[in-house]
C-alpha cells in the first residue's frame, strides 16, 4: 500500500539542513530547535490523534515528545533518520500516557466511537465501513498500533521497527494477526 | 473479504479514520519551550509537586470523612454511623460520629445532588429537542470531584464504585461538549445515561442518603 505522505526527509532546496539545525537546537539556538518542531510536528501530532482519538490528549502527547526529543537530542546518534528517531520518542510517549489512563480511555472510547460512527458519510458502505472503525478499535493495542502505523499512516515495516524497538518480523507478523482478526470479525458483514 | 479488499477498506479509513485537526503549534511551542528549555529546577518540580501536595491534602480530607457515607451505596439499607459502630462492636458515639461525618456527609450529598440536576436537566432539555444550556465550568468541578472520589482509599463500595465510573465516563462526555452541542452529540449522552441507568441508580443513593440539611 502506498501512502501519501508528508516527506520523512523534509529538507529540501533553500532549506536549512536537518543536522545543522540538529546542531544548532543542541548548541541552544531555539530557532533551530523550532524549524525542527515545525518540520516535524504536524505528522507527529496527526499519528498521536489516530492512536489516542482525542485532540486533548495527542497536543498533550506531542507536546511530552518534544520536551523529552529536545532534552535527549544529545542521544541522537544519526543511525536512523531524524523522523524516525521522532517518531518512535512520539510513540514511547503516547504509549506512556495511554498507560497511564488506560481505564478511563476504554471507557471514552465506547461513546467516541458511537460518535465517529454516528457521524458517518454517508457515501460507500456504510454499515462495513463502521464496523471496521469499530472493530479496528477493538484490536489488542499492539496489534491497532500496528495498523494504524503501516496502513493508515504508511509506515514501512522497517520504521515500525525502529520505532517500536521490534524485529521487522514482528511487526509483519502483528500485521498479519491483525489483518485476520479483522477479516474474520467483518466475515459476516460482508456478505450481507 | 479478502486481504486486498481489507487493505483496501483500511486505505480508506485514513481519509476518515481519527483524521486530526488542525495541530495549535504555537501553543504547543509555548509550553515545549518553557518545559524542555527552562532550568530544570525549580520549575519543573514545582510545578510537578504542588498539585500532587493540594491533592493529597484533599484526597486526606475526604478520606478521613468518607467511610460513613461511601459505605452507603448499593446496600439494601441504609446504615447509619452508630449501626456500623454497634456491628463491631465498638462503643456507639453516635453524636460525636455524626458530627465528624457531618460536614463530609453534607459535601458529598450535595455533590450527588448537582450531579444529577445537571444530568436530568441535560436529559430533558435533550429530549424536549430543546437547546442545552449547561455549565462547562460545573461539569468540569464535578468531574473533578468524581475522579478524587474514585481515588478515595476507603471507596470499597462496589456498587458505589462502578456508578462513581459510570459519573466519570459521562461527566468526560459533558465537557468534551461544544459551546452548543449538536443533537447528536447530546444524545449519544443521553443514551448512556440510559443504557447505564445512571439516573436511577443516583436517585436510589440520594434516597438511601438523605441530606444532612434539616
Amino acid at each position: 500500500m502506498k501512502a501519501n505522505l508528508t516527506p520523512m526527509r523534509p529538507a529540501g532546496e533553500g532549506a536549512v539542513d536537518e543536522t545543522e539545525l540538529i546542531a544548532g537546537a543542541l548548541g541552544g539556538d531555539r530557532t533551530a530547535a523550532r524549524e525542527l518542531y515545525d518540520r516535524h510536528a504536524p505528522r507527529v501530532f496527526r499519528l498521536i490523534y489516530r492512536l489516542v482519538g482525542s485532540d486533548e490528549l495527542a497536543q498533550e502527547y506531542t507536546q511530552d515528545t518534544f520536551v523529552r526529543v529536545f532534552q535527549r537530542l544529545g542521544q541522537f546518534r544519526g543511525e536512523a533518520a531524524f523522523s524516525t528517531w521522532v517518531h518512535a520518542v512520539a510513540v514511547s510517549s503516547t504509549l506512556t500516557g495511554m498507560r497511564r489512563i488506560k481505564r478511563l480511555r476504554a471507557r471514552e472510547a465506547e461513546l467516541t466511537e458511537a460518535a465517529s460512527v454516528a457521524a458517518s458519510g454517508p457515501d460507500g458502505d456504510p454499515h462495513l465501513r463502521d464496523r471496521l472503525r469499530v472493530e479496528l478499535t477493538r484490536l489488542p493495542e499492539r496489534l491497532r498500533m500496528t495498523v494504524v502505523l503501516h496502513d493508515i499512516e504508511g509506515f514501512t515495516h522497517r520504521e515500525i521497527a525502529e520505532m517500536q524497538g521490534i524485529p521487522q518480523g514482528t511487526s509483519k507478523a502483528r500485521l498479519a494477526e491483525a489483518r485476520s482478526r479483522l477479516r474474520e470479525a467483518l466475515a459476516g458483514v460482508a456478505t450481507e | 473479504m479478502d486481504d486486498k479488499e481489507l487493505e483496501r477498506r483500511l486505505g480508506e479509513l485514513r481519509h476518515t479514520w481519527r483524521v486530526a485537526p488542525e495541530p495549535p503549534l504555537d501553543r504547543m511551542w509555548a509550553e515545549i519551550e518553557e518545559e524542555a528549555f527552562a532550568p530544570a529546577w525549580p520549575r519543573r518540580w514545582v510545578r510537578t509537586l504542588l498539585p500532587l501536595a493540594a491533592m493529597l491534602v484533599v484526597g486526606f480530607g475526604i478520606g478521613q470523612v468518607a467511610p460513613p457515607l461511601l459505605h452507603l451505596a448499593g446496600k439494601g439499607e441504609p446504615t447509619r454511623p452508630e449501626q456500623q459502630a454497634d456491628a463491631t462492636g465498638e462503643s456507639a458515639r453516635p453524636d460525636q460520629d455524626a458530627e465528624a461525618t457531618a460536614p463530609f456527609v453534607g459535601v458529598a450529598t450535595d455533590y450527588l445532588e448537582r450531579v444529577t440536576a445537571l444530568l436530568v436537566t441535560l436529559a430533558e432539555e435533550s429530549r424536549r429537542g430543546q437547546p442545552v444550556e449547561y455549565s462547562k465550568e460545573q461539569a468540569r468541578d464535578l468531574l473533578a470531584t468524581t475522579r478524587l472520589l474514585m481515588n478515595g482509599p476507603r471507596v470499597s463500595d462496589q456498587h458505589l464504585r462502578q456508578l462513581l465510573d459510570d459519573l466519570e465516563l459521562v461527566l468526560a462526555q459533558i465537557v468534551r461538549l461544544p459551546a452548543k452541542p449538536a443533537a447528536p452529540d447530546v444524545y449519544l449522552i443521553d443514551q448512556a445515561l440510559d443504557q447505564r441507568e445512571v439516573l436511577p441508580r443516583l436517585r436510589v443513593l440520594l434516597a438511601e442518603n438523605p441530606t444532612s440539611e434539616p
